[in-house]
């Protein structure tokens, strides 16, 4: 019995038996890019921050997807509620940043209760269209109610505040981006906090089998709700986020258009792994610009050729490939 | 029905029916659980046995008929409700979490019987109390060596295991097993009759199985289940001699012939 001295404790071989996001080198990279962007691509700052709202706005409908199972296709309305909101409490309320956040962050939390209760009790391609129908009648709302969101102009001729009375949002978007990458650090933190959680293995277990979560005592539909309004918050706060460092907002921010565009960024990277979002959001954004700055008429075509090549050849994800790559490189490498 | 009963039975079922359109599937079924029962249900195949966990467990409600465990009502109860009452059961085909692993499997009965499945904050794998009890559960069927791995790569034997696992974790007071031993090897059987025996005293247990010798070895009452209806009920010896109950089910499997 010698290598019992050896041996890890036996615990130990069952808590590595749980999924855990674990914060890695790759995680250290990834807000290495993030800071090195500020200094060496400052031109491309708006780019950045662009990317960095798509992310937030991705990793919130990871949880709802690809944790909960949730089949949302009209996640745009919280963006754009959050949006709305934000612009609304500047114009109305504060030009104070934070707390405009957190308002747009509300407002689509409360949306996020309304809609769940109307969408968490049925599955699959009745949730995919019930989704659709709320989304496109919330379209149909804000299109109307010109008073509140501006109708097709869009809303705008909000001021906000410098950050914490301190930092000028300045022309070149430099505030701007520090901003998003702090907003994305928190978000990506109470993700990861959240995902790992008793709460986060519950939703997996739903997502999976919800009548057997049923059958352990779990009141699914409650659970369920809960998750969609998180996700729906943080959807909140990115469309917030946006209305803050571009000082407009339009409807598009609630279409379908981009309900589309953030599933796809999902599918690129990876879906419920947290990580899919950052690298499919950027991939999606930098991809659709410097495609648009090419051909300006045929740039969708580049983003659907991209799509489809990614799910023939890589239908977990690109992160998966990412992954496979870092374990050939360092055999000594555990699966997480 | 309880009213006057010293201790209210663990499981008591009267008058149940179930019918699907035309097929009547559960026919007036009456019978009790006393705690500590060890009742096993047997019948041949399409007898309804597993129709009656289904209505017992509100994965089905029933036409007719009432269901109370310890005394409570749950005839129209949630399936959540009769579960934190203190019902459990595993499943005839197993129904487990197939993308996850073997011990998250176990962790969220666990987590959902500790009531901190709400909790958004503090890893599982760094709860010692989880941990513990996972490693507890999986030590007791020993497939603790299958921890990490995910259940859908485990052979169907070896998930008829974590069934039981997931169950046990929710300490219950009434355990329904349907077809505990179904493929499992020889060996295995006979362990899982072992842990069966070992199960706490005061919980009542009633198995489906088609292995009689489990059946004979565990339960002290039977009940024989035939096209929807009870066909007998008694201790094991009077159910061995039972000449109808062997005309329809032991031995010589009768069963074709008399629906012809
Ligand atoms: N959802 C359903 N709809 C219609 N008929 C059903 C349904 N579920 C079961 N049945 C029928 O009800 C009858 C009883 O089925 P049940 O699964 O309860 O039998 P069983 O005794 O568990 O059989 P086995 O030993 O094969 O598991 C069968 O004739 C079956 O075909
Ligand atoms: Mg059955």
């Amino acid at each position: 019995m010698a290598d019992l001295a050896i041996a890890p404790p036996r615990s130990s071989v069952i808590a590595d038996a749980f999924l855990r996001h674990r914060l890695s080198w790759s995680d250290a990279l990834i807000w290495l890019v993030g800071i090195a962007v500020y200094f060496v691509a400052s031109e491309y700052l708006q780019l950045a921050t662009q990317t960095v709202i798509m992310i937030i706005f991705a990793l919130s409908l990871d949880l709802a997807i690809g944790y909960g199972g949730i089949e949302s296709l009209g996640h745009a309305v919280f963006f754009g509620t959050g949006a709305y909101a934000a612009g609304s409490y500047a114009l109305y309320v504060s030009s104070e940043p934070i707390s405009g956040l957190v308002a747009g962050g509300l407002a689509a939390a409360v949306l996020g209760i309304l809609s769940g209760l109307l969408i968490l009790r049925v599955r699959g391609l009745t949730q995919v269209i019930l989704t659709l129908a709320i989304a496109t009648m919330l379209l149909q709302v804000a299109t109307t109610a010109k008073s509140i969101t501006g109708g097709d102009d869009g809303l705008t001729g909000y001021r906000i505040a410098p950050i914490l009375g301190q930092f000028e949002f300045d022309l070149y978007g430099h505030t701007a981006y520090i901003y998003g990458l702090v907003i994305l650090a928190v978000v990506f933190l109470f993700c990861r906090v959240l995902v790992n959680s008793p709460f986060g293995l519950t939703v997996r277990g739903i997502r999976d089998n919800p009548l057997r979560m049923r059958l352990l005592g779990v009141p699914v539909t409650a659970r369920l709700l809960t998750l969609y309004t998180i996700s729906a918050a943080l959807a909140g706060v990115a469309g917030a986020l946006s209305a803050q460092v571009t000082g407009l907002i339009g409807t598009d921010s609630l279409s379908f258009l981009l309900s589309g565009n953030v599933l796809i960024m999902l599918i690129l990277g990876g879906i419920g792994r947290l990580s899919g979002a950052f690298l499919g959001a950027t991939v999606f954004v930098v991809v659709s610009d410097r495609a648009a700055a090419i051909d300006p008429f045929n740039w969708l075509f580049v983003l659907g050729a991209m799509l489809i090549l990614a799910v023939r050849f890589t239908p977990s994800g690109l992160t998966v490939v990412i992954d496979r790559l870092v374990a050939r490189l360092s055999p000594g490498a555990r699966r997480t | 029905m309880t009213v006057g009963h010293e201790i209210a039975a663990a499981l008591e079922v009267v008058g149940l029916h179930k019918n699907f359109g035309a097929l009547r599937v559960a026919r007036d079924i009456s019978f009790t659980l006393e705690p500590g029962a060890r009742h096993a249900l047997i019948g041949p195949n399409g007898a309804g046995k597993t129709t009656l966990v289904n209505l017992i467990t509100g994965v089905l409600r029933p036409t007719s008929g009432s269901i109370h465990l310890g005394g409570v009502d749950i005839t129209r109860a949630r399936l959540e409700r009769r579960v934190v009452l203190g019902l459990a059961r595993t499943f005839q085909i197993s129904s487990l979490f197939l993308p996850l692993s073997v011990a998250e499997n176990v962790a969220l009965a666990v987590t959902a019987k500790a009531k901190i499945d709400t909790q958004p904050y503090g890893p599982v794998y760094r709860r010692d109390a989880i941990v513990a009890e996972v490693q507890r559960l999986l030590a007791l069927f020993e497939i603790e060596a299958t921890a990490q791995r995910r259940v859908a790569d485990l052979a169907y034997g070896q998930r008829r295991l974590v069934e039981l696992a997931l169950a046990l974790a929710l300490k219950p007071k009434v355990l329904l097993l349907d077809e505990p031993a179904a493929g499992l090897p020889k060996r295995d059987s006979e362990r899982l009759l072992e842990i069966l025996m070992r199960l706490p005293a005061e919980v009542a247990v009633l198995v489906i199985e088609h292995d009689m010798e489990l059946v004979f070895n565990f339960a002290r009452r039977i009940t024989v289940m035939f096209e929807g209806g009870i066909l007998a009920e008694g201790s094991v010896a009077e159910i061995r001699r039972d000449p109808q109950v062997r005309d329809v089910y032991l031995g010589h499997r009768r069963d074709h012939e008399m629906a012809s």
